[in-house]
């Protein structure tokens, strides 16, 4: 870690702002995730309404797709990503709040909570600790040595993007070797084996169910017309969240760290972490609510219990604050740091 | 679970991932109506009034799917503050077939709030609600009420013992009493202890006192030298006894009642607890947990954090980061004020999502894992 920071007022600044910022968090924010979760539904129901107005023309048809499509985005990124972080459990709203919600995705929120919320929050881009960082699949950083199935790993990473619910409802199972390979020694699982595997094959069957079961059948002869429409509007979500995620964490600028540089690590350290192990992408305000104001990682990352109406406002402070301190702060338009991810997912598919 | 319930969970559960098919509509539904949750009643607030400086009277207007109240029950009002959604428990102060002189068609009820400068929900309860808006209602509960068997035993004299706003349950009785059809042959005694210029609702007494040929009211100063042992001299073994007011007034009153040799069997009382943020001789916390629908009795170490303080007790509660980042900790505080150990921040003593790695209990606390 940079020695020549002085991290006890990094973290005395940060603190500060998350304070100023908690004590604004109040009736306007609670007003902006309802409104966010009425449009969700309004999408939602005009999306699966419009897949049956296809046989008029098939433009009703594809609005619909898109439609749909916006509504699973906004569940998955602003409303579900950020409410299952407890964001807006200040609330006490009985059914917004990070121990109720669960998503439209095949993950279960709670599976997820473990993962995402506990592992890579607290280990973000720590190398063995934080799953996040490749997935398991892919390899994106000289810590991991070089082998044979990394020559092909681009074809692996679209793969992911296109079943990507499916790989996050798997990650848990996978790090726990619940189908197979052998159980890594010293990993305390919390939830046992056949637990997990229930959870997955419920939460799983149930999506699978609704949209390629129930909805194309109440859509009676227009089975097939729902079917297709569901399938792509999973589809473009799958595509989307994963492209964002990826933006987060894996340009080119971003870190790794070893666990023996986390060992014993101060508040102003695990900021530090936090920064270098993040990238923001520039957008306007709807595309950073599509986002999840995932597209504010670096805020997110730092305080990923604010809510998320909150991240366009801290940004610039968090900003001055860190290049106050001399350290990097990520960020570009979306396809620059696309590219980037793309770069990087080649470049370490060679040795 | 009845089926229609049953049907209503498994259709939400997989077509809406929510508990219900109202919670998946709630948004939208509080768009068209104000407060509407499917966890509530919905009422709305007809009109707001100081009775003095720090008491406030509140009347609504329940929906008509609220189930009617027993005289002396009381209610958790939920009202929005500044984005959050606040209970707090409140005797209703009116009978339950009272009707209201200006809204002679509306069922209203009345609740009676005494303020406090410091209550994050009392302080600012009156710039939070306006005539016209809506609050939220749990069903009526408790069972501090009076019950048909002691009406009907003439010989039987009741006693109403008060103090403070603990008065608030037995306005409802005693409103509800004055609408019998028939007088109530039972003697009725109520001692009224407040301090002084501070006993509330006096012109209504006094003309309950006209309606009930047999009630008699005591209004008590214990600056004037007012005390228990005379307000209770004519209270008899056979009488029924009904105690509202703080925890050590309900204490007093139990001591004063012992020492007559009155029957426990024949006291109800229902008492609040300020909160106090006293904790044992040893630096202690008593945490009242609820797991899984099992309860039990636990002893703390008040400097602790209530993760560890859980573990070392052999309760295995989920945890994550143990630094407050992760919410895996996160549980339900049904009552009980907690300290945030990373903002120093004092909780509300009302329901509310705690991270356990990062609180520390400040009064008695009462869990749900």
């Amino acid at each position: 870690m940079n020695k020549n920071i002085n991290f006890e007022q990094l973290a005395t600044e940060l603190d500060e702002l998350k304070r100023q910022t908690l004590d604004q968090v109040g009736a306007s924010d609670a007003a902006y995730i309802r409104k966010v979760i009425v449009w969700q539904r309004a999408l939602e129901w005009g999306g699966r309404a419009l897949l049956m107005l296809g046989f008029l023309h098939p433009v009703w048809w594809a609005i619909g797709v898109l439609s749909l499509a916006s509504a699973k985005i906004l569940d998955n990124m602003e409303i579900g990503h950020n409410v299952l972080h407890g964001q807006y459990d200040w609330m006490n709203d009985p059914h917004i709040n990070s121990l109720q919600f669960d998503w439209d995705i095949a993950c279960d929120g709670k599976s997820w909570q473990r993962i995402h919320n506990y592992e890579h929050h607290t280990y973000t881009n720590v190398i063995g600790k934080d799953r996040d960082f490749g997935y398991g699949l892919l390899r994106l950083s000289n810590d991991f040595s070089w082998r044979l199935k990394n020559l092909w790993q681009f074809i692996t990473y679209i793969y992911l993007s296109v079943l990507f619910q499916w790989g996050v409802s798997y990650h848990e199972l996978a790090a726990e070797r619940v189908f197979m390979g052998k159980k890594k020694q010293g990993r305390a699982s919390k939830v046992d084996a056949s637990e997990l595997k229930r959870r997955f094959f419920s939460k799983g069957g149930k999506q699978l169910c609704k949209d390629y079961l129930v909805f194309p059948l109440l859509a009676g002869p227009l089975f097939l017309w729902v079917l297709c429409g569901n399938l792509i509007a999973n589809l473009l979500r799958n595509l989307w969240t994963s492209t964002i995620i990826f933006c987060g964490h894996f340009t080119s600028d971003v870190h790794t760290f070893s666990q023996a540089e986390c060992e014993n690590e101060t508040q102003g350290q695990w900021y530090y972490r936090q920064v270098l192990g993040s990238s923001n992408i520039k957008g306007g305000k709807l595309f950073h609510i599509l986002t999840g104001h995932l597209s504010f990682q670096i805020e997110h990352h730092l305080f990923p219990d604010l809510p998320s109406s909150r991240y366009q406002q801290v940004a610039p402070q968090v900003q001055a604050i860190l290049s106050r301190h001399g350290i990097a702060y990520h960020t570009g338009p979306f396809l620059r740091q696309y590219s980037q991810v793309v770069k990087r997912i080649l470049r370490y598919s060679f040795p | 679970m009845n089926v229609l319930t049953r049907l209503n969970n498994i259709t939400a559960k997989t077509l809406f991932h929510t508990d219900s098919i109202g919670s998946y509509l709630e948004p939208i539904m509080q768009r068209i109506k104000p407060a509407w949750r499917t966890h509530w009643f919905r009422a709305q607030v007809l009109g707001h009034q100081l009775l003095r400086a720090d008491v406030v009277q509140l009347e609504l207007s329940p929906e008509n799917a609220w189930p009617q109240a027993i005289a002396g029950q009381h209610v958790l009002l939920t009202v929005e503050i500044n984005g959050r959604l606040m209970t707090r428990p409140f005797s209703i102060s009116s009978a339950p077939d009272q009707s209201h002189s200006q809204y002679p068609k509306k069922r209203v009820i009345r609740l009676t709030i005494k303020t406090n400068i410091d209550g994050a929900f009392t302080a600012t309860l009156l710039a939070n609600i306006a005539a016209g808006g809506y609050v939220n209602l749990s069903a009526p509960q408790g069972e501090f009420t009076l019950s048909d068997s002691v009406l009907s035993q003439p010989s039987t004299s009741l006693w109403f013992v008060a103090a403070g706003s603990g008065i608030t349950p037995f306005m409802a009785m005693l409103n509800q009493l004055a609408l019998l059809p028939r007088q109530p042959k039972n003697p009725i005694e109520l001692v009224y202890f407040a301090k002084v210029g501070e006993h509330l609702y006096v012109d209504e007494l006094m003309a309950l006192q006209q309606q009930l040929s047999l009630f008699t009211v005591k209004l008590l100063i214990r600056k004037h030298g007012h005390n228990l042992a005379d307000a209770l001299i004519d209270c008899t073994v056979k009488s029924q006894v009904l105690i509202c007011g703080p925890s050590q007034f309900k204490d007093d009153v139990d001591q004063q009642l012992d020492a007559m040799k009155h029957p426990k069997a024949q006291r109800q009382a229902e008492f609040f607890q300020a909160p106090t943020f006293a904790q044992t001789a040893a630096g202690e916390q008593h945490v009242n947990l609820t797991q899984r629908g099992q309860q039990s009795q636990l002893v703390l170490a008040a400097n602790d954090t209530l993760l560890s303080g859980l573990e070392q007790q052999g309760i295995s509660a989920n945890f994550g980061c143990r630094i407050g980042v992760c919410h895996q900790c996160q549980c339900v505080k049904k009552s009980g004020v907690v300290r945030n150990l990373h903002t120093g921040e004092i909780s509300q003593p009302g329901e509310q999502l705690i991270q356990l790695c990062i609180s520390q209990a400040v009064t008695p606390l009462e869990l749900e894992l």
